[in-house]
């Protein structure tokens, strides 16, 4: 197994507080929520173990033994149980099952004249499935407001909504860079520049 | 190519440009060698961050020289010595060049036609190269820009569904070569990245397209005159989506030993991708308010 200190990005001579920062860190990076309904998940979650294990490690050996459960469910786009008709409840099943193409097929035979909230909805799910974030926005939507009522249906948007949300803030562009120099030395350095020239910044050197 | 995927110069650190900037040589040197000078001048930043993703990718360590060139014939310019990663990218940049210059010629008409059809001649080098190097690469695009023209011609009305072919096209040249869960992450950056620049694209191209009629999908949703203020906010956040995403996959590789390089990546993705949104946007609000 790989040294946990290396796992978390830190040496053994961090702080419990270093451990602690960096370890949310990486769970930030590795969550499942950023990777739902992405071929990706599986590799986040062996991230996401491996993170886990190293800080369980790291616990176990600083305070001898005390165990960290972490668990991380998938959050993704399932619909319940359908209340609604036979037809519904099979694509239902499909979705819920990951049978993607066939609930696809079967809404897209759905004529246009018998599309409701319902069948919106699940193809906003589908849509979710596939990756097609914005087509599903607009799903949600239409859903929505043909069933304004209907919490199924605004739950699922507003879950969508925040998640997207959520993975549509960058992290602030960290450019830890070399304005170290304190406002006193700039003003000395200014101060020999201008005397070198001639002149003088700050009069008393 | 497009001239979308820049970097936000004010916040690079003089390292960065310096290596950006060599990088860019570098790219121009390598189509010298493997698709002929005239392909130098379609040299793009788009490419050259195709290029920094695959040196990343592949853990490439970069070694620089200093060369000249007919650019700069009398100062040597510090450049980055031709990779392996620059040449594919040489080689990608010439097939995607070559697409895009048929596109013109079937599409369009009078002097634009003519000017492509030059084009194509001048650098047929560029394409036969190309073609002859990577035939399957060349085969994919091929593929991928037919898919393209059918949603063209059927106006499929829908955003995802080009913007996908464009994205899975590009997460396939950019994980060629690759195996297990590099290629898997590499497709995934490429996906979002490639469907970023359909949506930036078609966005940017909007009022030119409602006017001359040519397909395009936020013509078919939004049809209007301009867009709403609510409109851009949404647009804007899809986008944001995108390179969210493809972020959040660049997170799952190991970390890029050469610290330069991934500062580089990082200020296209957050700060000159972004920025070119905010440009469209704008433009779109200017209009908007005339």
């Amino acid at each position: 197994m790989k040294d946990p200190y290396q796992v978390l990005g830190i040496t053994p001579s961090a702080t419990d507080e270093e451990v602690k920062d960096a370890y949310r860190a990486l769970v930030k990076k590795y969550h499942p929520d950023k990777f739902a309904d992405s071929d990706l998940a599986e590799l986040a979650n062996e991230k996401m173990k491996e993170v886990n294990a190293a800080y369980d490690e790291i616990q176990k050996m600083r305070n001898g033994g005390a165990k960290n459960n972490n668990t991380y469910g998938d959050s993704g786009f399932n619909p319940g149980r359908s209340s609604g008709s036979e037809f519904y409840t099979r694509v239902r099943q499909f979705i819920n099952t990951g049978s993607i193409f066939e609930a696809e097929q079967m809404l897209v035979s759905t004529p246009q004249q018998n599309r409701g909230a319902e069948w919106y909805y699940l193809y906003a799910c589908v849509m979710v499935k596939k990756g097609y974030y914005a087509d599903a926005q607009r799903y949600f939507d239409m859903a929505c407001s043909l069933d304004p009522d209907n919490r199924e249906y605004q739950n699922a948007r507003d879950a969508f909504r925040t998640r997207s949300q959520q993975s549509g803030t960058y992290r602030t562009y960290q450019s830890n860079g070399c304005c170290d120099l304190d406002c006193c030395s700039s003003l000395i350095c200014a101060d020999c520049c201008c005397e070198c020239m001639g002149g003088d910044l700050i009069g008393c050197c | 190519m497009f001239g979308y995927v820049v970097v936000e110069k004010p916040s690079l650190r003089l390292r960065e440009y310096d290596y950006y900037r060599a990088t860019y040589c570098g790219l121009c040197h390598a189509m010298g060698k493997c698709t002929g000078c005239a392909s130098r001048l379609t040299l793009s930043y788009d490419m050259t961050f195709f290029a920094l993703i695959r040196e990343m990718l592949e853990g490439e360590e970069v070694l620089f020289v200093k060369k000249r060139c007919p650019r700069h014939p009398i100062k040597k310019i510090e450049t980055v010595e031709i990779n392996s990663q620059l040449e594919y990218s040489a080689y990608v940049g010439g097939i995607l060049t070559a697409g895009k210059i048929e596109d013109n010629i079937n599409d369009e008409k009078g002097a634009k036609r003519a000017i492509a059809s030059f084009l194509r001649l001048f650098l047929s080098k560029m394409e036969r190269e190309a073609d002859k190097n990577l035939p399957e690469i060349s085969y994919l695009v091929e593929q991928k820009l037919s898919e393209l023209k059918e949603v063209e011609t059927n106006m499929v009305r829908s955003i995802d569904v080009p913007a996908d072919i464009f994205g899975d096209m590009m997460g396939s040249l950019l994980s060629y070569g690759l195996d297990g869960d590099k290629k898997l992450v590499a497709s995934n950056i490429g996906k979002r990245i490639g469907r970023w620049i359909y949506i930036v694209d078609a966005f940017d191209d909007y009022d030119k397209d409602r006017k001359s009629g040519s397909y395009n999908p936020f013509v078919l949703l939004y049809d209007a005159e301009n867009f709403s203020e609510d409109n851009l906010i949404s647009i804007s956040k899809m986008l944001e989506a995108e390179l969210a995403l493809a972020l959040s996959a660049i997170d799952l590789l190991d970390e890029d030993s050469d610290k330069t390089r991934s500062e580089i990546i990082k200020n296209i993705l957050c700060l000159g991708m972004p920025q070119s949104v905010k440009k469209v946007c704008d433009k779109h609000r200017k209009a908007e308010n005339k």
